[in-house]
């Protein structure tokens, strides 16, 4: 009796939410339209192929796992300095490697070495920056990437948003605190960015500044040592749990092979004591965190996922809903809106693109939506 | 502002960032980084005599 209730209620709530947003065509015109539609368009046929594969999660795993794999042994050619495996079937992959410069890896090798400044172009505008250069090529990087591809490197290439999703595999059910404090935690990633941004342009005013001569060069570099010192090398690289997984793990597991690659890093940081006991505490929190929510670190901390986000909202490229398609309050399974690995609830967004800073193109919702709605645009 | 006019304006100055980096030389960071990568494969391949 109470579920009749029920239902008629949630219907009634239906209709007035339609007669709001305006309500879509009947199936059956929809129906005459889509069969006389003269031209089907680019978005049509993308989205037509990935879903014949039915396999945007399958292809999605399969990027993710090749990149998981060249950068975590990229990791190991740069802390050995030399490429164990040149010489067999797997060796040279290292060519793959050029490409770091200009992607946003969220870990940091060790600044000071040449890789240092090329591995992401996050670490660049760290280590640029308090340098006092101004990184041209890492905020034009910055800024075409995500405009280009949204935050596509989160969802399919970033190893460390890999590693989160494997933890996730397990058969655990998700747990995620509430909507409110779900917003406020989010947010803890834009501090973490802001703090590191203004900490880099602070030093990095001060070593211009003695770098023109307008102050003392030897004092404005000593402050500059001062600063940075308790540091790893870079703000954020002290910390970085991804960091420690990708490179410091790999080094102390080789048993600090000599690497001339490492050896700007501050010894505390590569040395089992206790810094490094701080930071592989955090990287196994992030981690137990991994297995009872998807993507702890990208939600609430990651500050290049943070940089990506707030560029990456006004991408090209993006998921949309459609309005004739999509059952609205009415669908029996709304799964889209629990697919989405970063908590974004696609249904309460209007129709359309979906212009989100969180977003990173993983795009589970598109493969989960079972009623064609949720589609892949760019434009 | 529409969406996709502060799009195109952040990829235009985005791209006169690279085009201005690019001009100064600070490429030359990434390569000078590929040059120390290189010369981790530097035993394997043969090298360019000095003129
Ligand atoms: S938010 Fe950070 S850790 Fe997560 S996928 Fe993006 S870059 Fe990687
Ligand atoms: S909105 Fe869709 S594509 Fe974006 S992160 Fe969520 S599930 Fe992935």
């Amino acid at each position: 009796m109470s579920e009749t209730e029920d239902k008629s209620k949630a219907e009634e709530k239906s209709e007035r939410i339609w007669d709001k947003i305006g309500r879509p065509f009947p199936k059956w015109k929809r129906q005459i339209l889509e069969r006389t539609r003269p031209h089907k368009t680019l978005h049509y046929w993308v989205n037509k192929a990935f879903e014949e594969l039915l396999a945007i999660r399958i292809i999605r795993f399969i990027v993710q796992l090749s990149a998981f794999l060249v950068l975590f042994y990229a990791g190991i050619v740069f802390v050995l300095g030399y490429d164990p495996l040149i010489g067999t079937v797997l060796g040279g992959i290292g060519w793959l490697i050029p490409i770091f410069g200009y992607i946003p890896l969220p870990f940091d090798m060790p600044q000071g070495s040449a890789q240092g400044t090329g591995i992401g172009y996050f670490d660049m505008i760290q280590f640029m920056g308090q340098q006092g250069i101004f990184p041209y090529i890492a905020v034009g990087v910055i800024l075409v990437v995500p405009i280009l591809v949204g935050r596509s490197f989160c969802g399919w290439i970033c190893p460390f948003g890999f590693v989160q999703d494997l933890f996730a595999l397990t058969p655990i059910r998700k747990r995620y605190p509430s909507k409110k404090w779900d917003e406020r935690l989010k947010s803890i990633k834009y501090v973490i960015l802001f703090v590191v941004l203004f900490l880099v342009a602070w030093l990095g005013t001060w070593t211009f500044l003695g770098a023109i001569g307008v102050i003392n060069p030897v004092l404005a570099e000593n402050f500059r040592a001062a600063v940075t010192t308790p540091f790893a090398t870079a703000f954020w690289a002290t910390i970085n749990p991804s960091g420690v997984f990708f490179v410091i793990l790999p080094y102390l597991y080789l048993n600090g092979v000599v690497s001339p690659i490492l050896t700007a890093w501050n010894p505390p940081f590569i040395a089992w004591g206790f810094p490094m006991y701080i930071r592989l505490g955090f990287l196994i929190v992030i981690l137990l965190m991994a297995l009872f929510m998807m993507r702890p670190y990208c939600r609430y901390i990651c500050p290049t996922g943070a940089l990506m986000g707030l560029v990456g909202q006004f991408s090209f490229l993006t998921v949309s809903r459609s309005a004739t398609e999509c059952l609205g309050p009415t669908c029996d399974s709304p799964r889209c809106k629990q697919a989405c690995p970063v908590g974004i609830d696609v249904m309460a967004k209007p129709f359309g693109p979906i212009h989100d800073s969180e977003c990173i193109l993983c795009l589970d919702c598109v493969a989960k939506c079972g009623h064609d709605s949720v589609k892949v645009e760019y434009g | 502002m529409n969406r996709r006019a502060i799009a195109i304006a952040i990829l235009c100055i985005g791209l006169a960032a690279l085009a201005f980096g690019i001009s100064i030389g600070q490429h030359e960071i990434v390569r000078s980084w590929l040059q120390v990568f290189s010369d981790a494969y530097a035993p394997f391949f043969p090298q360019p005599i000095p003129p």
